[in-house]
């Protein structure tokens, strides 16, 4: 109704007319009444009194008056705001703690919840994903069981293909790196060798034009591309009539016959600019396992019966071909745990902790709020003798929760800001050390946000009414007599809070211990010898294009000398060496080999060790010692090196120089050093694998990294070096110039990361933690005002005071740690396999943690324990 | 409910209850002999009564802001009889169509219980 309104928002804007009208009123009907006792014969002070009586008290009429006019709610909800406002001001302490701990509460779970959600329940960029497996051939053979992921033959993936009937598609992937000249700088560019169905398989069709026909796949057959989306848009402004156009990739022509869609990626470590069609011959060599194959399950058809045709598929193949399949079987591998399988791990358990410290903060604000309570269970009782209703005292708290909850709400959506740009950055760190394909896309998610604030907003709000509540069960009277009442209940609460921060002592113990853990890991880590020294040294890494000059290994390897010498002469070069992969990067595969005078008992079984050519000088370089034997000379075409983990496993307790092997292709090759073991590049392998070096002079591989150990800052020299290759041959690209420092340091990022974010997990728990301890023996001292008082007046001294205060705050440490050390050796078990040479019970670690949880916890039950000492007894017995 | 005292000593109890919305009732009805202030509608109900109901200040205030609001009655402010500022209320023309279906109702009410109160 119109009058309705216009009442209700008059009296709200207009409130001082109104209210001064509605005084007019009542004083115009008291004056009346007045008047007519008068009339009535009545001494004038007789009347007043009367007139005064009847009309009983006016405040309470006017109260009534507002409430029929309707404005009462607003206007109590204002009253409310102000009062709140004024009482947080009073009390800044209390309301900056509850709003931080809020703050801190909502914006931690946020970024955790929204990195979670991009991580793990983003959809892959494929239809029916979930139907993607990659399939991977898994051997049993002891060499090969620490390798998960081995790739496949090109005849083994062509029998699978044909044989199967689970896979709608079972496509084959290789990728292969070119030099595209022509185009003003040259660039060094990875592309995927692909099989015909593979836009199929994983469901992206070319953008423009088609895709592979089976007739183009085959030697002697036109030589046809299908560019990258970005290659298109980058190198030819994504104009659309770039069908039959022609592109040069190591000097070779192709003409392009598709443009892919964007996403059609799903290895981005492996950024392939562009798609060549792949030749699948079965007759090419069964053991040359370098494919990677991916296959669409046909629906209906679970992982599992996929599995078993398979193996059983892999099982007649073994059968068949002993020489190259015995012991062979194969692996699926949904695509999802392919991408995200390495990153569960440590997010899982950063969330883990962020978990913990959202228990902490609400146990902490909990007991903010219900020691506030008790503080104020006077204020309460004073108002409600005053006649303030339960639900007006209800409202009254609700309100001034809801206040701390908005401010601490809108500080915690900018720390969500914050944190998730941090997530954003750690997730891409993350993934860059572990190599995984980086379609996470990290914001802000509003659910996640709207969860942990509706959280922490119970959580404030439940006990925020906590003194309203406590003011509803006790009398007044009693209240308001002083500490006297309920002596009973008061502690029944207080032991609740104490409980409380013990159980917080104990979360921020777990937080505590996996972060000590995670340090104690690093520290062994960062200490670990990798078997080389890295400070000092330059890598620069290129690859020779497959054109007629590089065409034979003789002419790589005379690139590799020529460019040697210009770096060894180089002001400022110490050494410089060639290897085809630096001990950083993942071997691209694994040489089988024999060993004379040994034979082969089980066919397959053959000895395994991860190759690298290398010049003269490598070790020098990197200095890797040499424990035996000699390195390579200009003229050692047969003789190999082997490092001490090779000895270990296959010569032990024999002298292996001048010892005879065989390798694949029918070379024998001489024992000529033993050097020692290196480091395997990922911290996943947590053994060192066995090595052998082969001369570039023996045979040079394509892939080059050349390794300058300088005598200043290697970066100084990178251009002089730079410039030793070009002048070698200018239309090189070279995608690489790092100091092999960076590549040590980028190895560490993951368990740096982790130990720094649990680090900050920790800190904070702790904080919270020992305000939270601080809190309850500040109250517990102000609680027992009086009993200090009289102790001190019976002579105690104060010494015997601080003890009995840090006895009982210590006691409650005491517990929440012993709690906290056995939660923790259950729960970092999980960690153990984030961990290097750390154990999860490590004892070190464990003692840092009581220490440091024993010395934080000393000083913050110091501080009250002090300020009872320094009571005044007189004061004290006259507080209450 | 509206707490109505019987004239006299000021007695807090007991009191005779109204029943629910009588009050309103009342104040309409006494409204429809023309606008009138505050204490001349208590006084009115007084006398008409024979000094039987005595509306407290505490009920009537809130009463007449609550018809207000609801629309039936309007304040104007005016001169009492003796000349001071006086906020006179009076009927609008749905307090008019409310009274009368009020008192309908009312006279329905009384002559039920009545019956029932007779004849049982």
């Amino acid at each position: 109704m119109l009058s309705d309104l216009l009442i209700r928002l008059r009296a709200l804007f207009r409130r001082n007319a109104v209210e001064s009208e509605l005084d007019d009123e009542l004083r115009f009907h008291f004056d009346q009444q007045v008047e007519k006792f008068v009339q009535s014969g009545m001494p004038v002070a007789e009347a007043r009194r009367r007139a005064r009586l009847e009309f009983g008290g006016s405040d309470q009429i006017k109260e009534e008056c507002r409430e029929a006019r309707g404005v009462r709610f607003l206007e109590t909800l204002w009253q409310d705001l102000h009062y709140g406002v004024r009482m947080l001001r009073k009390n800044p302490g209390f309301a900056i703690t509850a709003v931080l701990i809020l703050a801190l509460a909502i914006g931690a779970n946020t970024s955790f919840f929204s990195a979670l959600y991009g991580l793990l329940f983003r959809s892959l960029p494929f239809a029916h994903p979930d139907r993607l497996m990659t399939v991977w051939s898994l051997s049993s053979s002891p060499q090969l069981k620490h390798f998960p992921f081995v790739n496949s033959s090109a005849p083994d993936y062509y029998d699978w293909a044909k044989q199967n009937t689970v896979f709608q598609g079972l496509a084959a992937m290789n990728y292969q790196n070119f030099n595209l000249t022509g185009a003003g700088e040259p660039l060094a560019v990875t592309g995927f060798a692909v099989t015909e169905n593979f836009f199929d398989v994983l469901q992206k069709p070319p953008v423009v034009g088609r895709g592979f026909l089976p007739g183009e796949i085959g030697p002697g057959k036109a030589d046809v591309v299908i560019l990258s989306h970005s290659l298109w848009k980058r190198a030819f402004g994504g104009r659309p009539d770039i069908l039959g156009r022609s592109v040069t990739l190591d000097h070779r022509v192709y003409t392009v016959v598709g443009v892919a869609p964007p996403d059609a990626n799903f290895r981005e470590d492996f950024r392939g600019e562009f798609y060549l069609p792949l030749d699948v011959d079965p007759v090419q060599k069964r053991g040359a396992r370098s494919l990677e194959v991916i296959g669409r399950l046909k629906p209906g058809v679970t992982e599992a019966q996929a599995l078993t045709e398979m193996r059983t598929i892999a099982a007649r193949l073994a059968e068949r071909y002993p020489d190259t399949n015995k012991d062979w079987s194969v692996r699926l591998i949904p695509l999802r745990e392919h991408l995200f399988g390495d990153l569960r791990w440590p997010i899982g358990v950063l969330y883990a902790a962020a978990a913990l410290l959202i228990l902490i903060a609400c146990a902490n604000l909990a007991n903010v709020l219900m020691v506030r309570g008790m503080a104020r269970s006077s204020e309460m009782a004073i108002r409600s003798a005053l006649g303030a209703g339960r639900l007006r005292l209800c409202r009254q708290m609700l309100t001034e929760s809801l206040l701390l909850s908005l401010l601490g709400g809108a500080l915690g959506i900018l720390l969500s800001w914050w944190g998730v740009d941090l997530m954003r950055v750690m997730v891409s760190v993350l993934q860059r050390s572990s190599g995984i394909t980086g379609t996470a896309h990290i914001t802000l998610s509003p659910w996640s946000l709207a969860f942990t604030m509706a959280l922490s907003f119970g959580a404030t709000l439940l006990f925020g009414l906590f003194p309203s509540w406590q003011a509803s069960q006790t009398r007044s009277a009693d209240a308001l007599r002083g500490a006297a009442h309920s002596v009973g209940e008061d502690r029944g609460r207080h032991r609740l809070s104490r409980f409380l921060v013990v159980g917080e002592i104990s979360l921020s113990f777990v937080l505590l211990a996996g972060f000590f853990l995670m340090f104690r890991s690093l520290d062994h880590l960062s200490h670990t010898s990798l078997g080389y020294s890295s400070s000092q040294v330059l890598t620069l890494e290129l690859s020779l294009p497959s054109t007629p000059e590089y065409q034979e290994s003789r002419s790589r390897a005379a690139f590799c000398h020529y460019v040697l010498n210009r770096m060894q002469a180089t002001p400022g070069v110490l050494s410089a060496a060639s290897v085809n992969q630096h001990p950083l990067s993942a071997p691209h595969n694994l040489m089988p080999f024999e060993i004379a005078g040994r034979s082969i008992t089980t066919p397959g079984d053959h000895p395994i060790a991860e190759p690298r050519t290398i010049s003269t000088d490598y070790f020098r370089t990197m200095g890797i010692s040499l424990l035996r034997g000699r390195d390579f000379t200009r003229t050692d075409t047969n003789g190999v090196i082997v490092d001490q983990e090779l000895v270990r496993q296959y010569f032990p307790g024999e002298n292996p120089i001048g010892r005879q092997i065989s390798l694949p292709g029918g070379y024998v090759v001489k024992i000529v050093g033993v050097v020692g073991s290196i480091q395997p590049p990922k911290l996943t392998d947590k053994l060192p694998r066995p090595h052998m070096y082969l001369s570039i002079d023996a045979y040079c591989l394509p892939d080059i990294t050349f390794m300058v150990r300088t005598r200043g800052d290697p970066m100084a020299l990178a251009g002089a070096m730079r410039q030793a290759i070009w002048a070698v041959d200018r239309n090189l690209p070279i995608p690489n110039i790092q100091p092999m420092q960076n590549l040590v340091q980028d190895r560490l990022s993951m368990p740096r990361l982790i130990a720094t974010i649990s680090g900050l997990f920790a800190a904070a728990a702790l904080v919270l933690t020992m305000l939270g301890v601080y809190g309850v023996m500040a109250y517990a001292v102000h609680r027992q005002t009086r009993e200090i008082g009289v102790r001190t007046a019976f002579g105690a001294e104060r010494s015997d005071i601080l003890r009995m205060v840090l006895r009982k705050g210590m006691a409650m440490i005491g517990i929440g740690s012993a709690v906290g050390l056995v939660a923790a050796l259950i729960l970092c078990r999980v960690l153990s396999s984030l961990l290097y040479e750390t154990s999860p019970a490590d004892p070190v670690a464990y003692g840092v943690v009581i220490v440091v949880v024993a010395a934080t916890g000393l000083l913050a039950c110091y501080v009250p324990a002090r300020r009872a000492t320094k009571l005044d007894p007189m004061a004290a017995l006259r507080c209450e | 409910m509206f707490p109505v005292e019987a004239e006299g000593v000021y007695m807090p109890e007991p009191r005779i209850d109204l029943p629910q919305g009588t009050l309103d009732l009342l104040i309409l009805r006494t409204l429809a002999f023309g606008p009138n202030h505050g204490w001349a509608i208590s006084e009115r109900i007084h006398q008409i009564s024979s000094k039987v109901l005595q509306v407290q200040q505490g009920s009537l205030y809130p009463a007449l802001h609550r018809l207000e609001r609801r629309g039936w009655i309007k304040a104007r402010w005016g001169a009492s009889e003796n000349n001071r500022r006086a906020k006179y209320y009076e009927l609008t023309r749905n307090g008019q169509k409310q009274l009368e279906t009020e008192e309908s109702e009312w006279k329905k009410l009384a002559a039920a219980v009545a019956q029932v109160l007779e004849t049982a």
